[in-house]
């Protein structure tokens, strides 16, 4: 018997019915709660996006992050210190006439038609940052190089360490196409030049089958720009099928960390937002994931990605 | 395609969170939650609710299930976003919090909500009487039906010391309130 058994619930204490009926209220609505559970399920995509890798629970390396990020999202939500927004806006206003859609659709025309690289790895270099646990206003900045191989074999390096095979066995998702599926290199190789072939993919890329939420949708396919090994062609497609995901707006002209000129594009739900900087040719440049008082949780800054032909360091 | 899929057995003590147990840990105990937060902050209630889910999830990791039920867990959270949500308040809005005792609770909110439901005057008079945290250690047990185990875990005290409170208290209002009862009879006068 533990502790809990010797509280005798008093069902017969009318003093005690009175406080439990003093504290009804109004049950929540049914609407709220699935609100809650679409936007759990937006941050739980987004975890998965920009091409990190997914280990199975339990693994050290993924606790690790989930701690991080777990700190800085409530570092960031609860004590809302966080002054990382920081994309300083330029000051200059986006075309009175555009809007976000406009914006990636005139993006896609500009994107080179170059063809899908035909290397044995493609090498994704991004930075992350997140809030430490310490003084909740520090900011700890992670530099991570993956290699996707055609084989599908994926290597790590974070932060100028030597490149480590991510261990068989352990779920990478090498690229997220939505919160409930992943892509394989053939797979991404595969992927329509059609906008409109693209579209019914995304309806069953979220959980169970189902399509994911917009900006679930819209995050993972900025992840999938950023980092899958695309013709010119794919890329364009999914700049237009972007294009077309309702809810988001063009906030303007700015530039990421790194003071690169780009677009910021935001997209909210309501409790998430997924804010964008890409360049004018569709590049991503820098993605973050904000709370909806606008406090960055996380935020990327995607460095570079090209074809290679092994892993290493240098390369 | 690679369908992620990760399946929560349902109990909440025999796992750690997996980011998927989140689909059945929101509908579970969003009433709590929710309710919680609609005694204390009123139409702020919809975005401290959500906020909540978003710090939970994202502190997932952190809870273990040794050290008490995810119910616990959730309203130790939702005890910290209302009291930041109060000092916001506070800052913001200088006055609007009226009644904002030391330990950052505002009893002005709770006093509203005993108002609502017509509690008697004679036993808001008894609550009024006892310390915050007593209040506080007493609401907490009767309006979201938590064990003195779990009402402990919240507000971290040891768990046989809110046993032995709870005990307490509800003696003391019994005390009170038949005080007030005896008075009418003998007197003919309205209690307070």
């Amino acid at each position: 018997m533990t502790d809990d058994h010797t509280w005798d619930v008093p069902e017969d204490d009318p003093i005690w019915q009175e406080l439990v009926a003093a504290g009804q209220v109004t049950p929540v609505r049914a609407e709220e709660i699935e609100r809650v559970r679409t936007s759990i399920r937006a941050v739980s995509a987004t975890e998965r996006s920009a091409a990190r890798p997914v280990r199975k629970l339990g693994r050290p390396a993924r606790r690790r992050r989930r701690m991080m990020v777990g700190v800085a999202c409530a570092v960031a939500v609860a004590v809302a210190l966080i002054a990382l927004p920081t994309v300083p806006w330029s000051g200059r206003q986006p075309v009175a006439t555009a809007t976000a859609s406009d914006f990636l659709r005139h993006a896609a025309t500009q994107v080179p038609l170059s063809p899908a690289p035909d290397t044995d790895y493609y090498r994704v270099e991004y930075e992350s940052m997140s809030t430490l646990p310490q003084g909740g206003k520090d900011l700890r900045s992670t530099r991570i190089v993956l290699w996707y191989g055609r084989a599908g074999d994926t290597h790590m390096s974070r932060n100028g360490s030597a490149p480590k095979r991510l261990s068989e066995g352990v779920d990478v998702a090498q690229f997220v196409l939505g919160s409930g599926t992943s892509l394989t290199w053939a797979e991404v190789a595969a992927l329509p030049v059609d906008p409109e072939a693209i579209e019914p993919l995304l309806q069953r890329s979220g959980p169970d089958g189902r399509a994911d939420p917009p900006a679930t949708r819209f995050d993972a396919l900025c992840g999938l720009l950023a980092t899958a090994p695309l013709s010119g062609a794919q890329r364009r497609a999914i700049l237009t099928v972007l294009a077309d995901i309702p809810g988001s707006e063009l906030l303007g002209d700015t530039h990421d960390r790194l003071e690169r000129d780009g677009t910021a594009i935001e997209i909210r739900s309501a409790s998430v937002g997924v804010r964008l900087v890409v360049t004018d040719s569709g590049e991503p440049l820098e993605t973050s994931i904000t709370t909806p008082s606008g406090s960055v949780m996380e935020d990327t800054v995607f460095v570079s990605a090209r074809g290679v032909q092994s892993v290493r360091a240098d390369s | 395609m690679e369908q992620h899929g990760e399946r929560w057995d349902g109990s909440c003590r025999s796992t750690s969170l997996s980011s998927e147990a989140f689909d059945d840990l929101v509908p579970l105990h969003s009433p709590v939650l929710h309710a919680y937060f609609a005694r204390r902050a009123g139409t702020a209630a919809d975005d401290l609710h959500a906020e909540l889910w978003l710090v939970a999830y994202a502190s997932r990791a952190r809870y273990d299930p040794e050290l008490g039920s995810v119910r616990a867990w959730l309203l130790g959270i939702a005890r910290n976003l209302l009291l930041q949500h109060y000092r916001r308040a506070a800052r913001e809005i200088p006055g609007q919090v009226s009644d904002q005792a030391d330990d950052g609770l505002d009893w002005a909110a709770i006093d509203a909500r005993l108002d609502a439901a017509a509690v008697r005057p004679a036993l808001r008079a008894a609550l009024a009487e006892l310390a915050p945290q007593e209040r506080e250690l007493l609401l907490y047990a009767a309006w979201n039906e938590l064990t003195p185990t779990e009402v402990a875990k919240v507000m971290g005290i040891p768990p046989a010391t809110a046993r032995t409170r709870l005990h307490r208290l509800r003696r003391r209002l019994r005390e009170r309130l038949a005080r007030v009862d005896q008075v009418v009879s003998e007197e003919g006068r309205s209690p307070l």
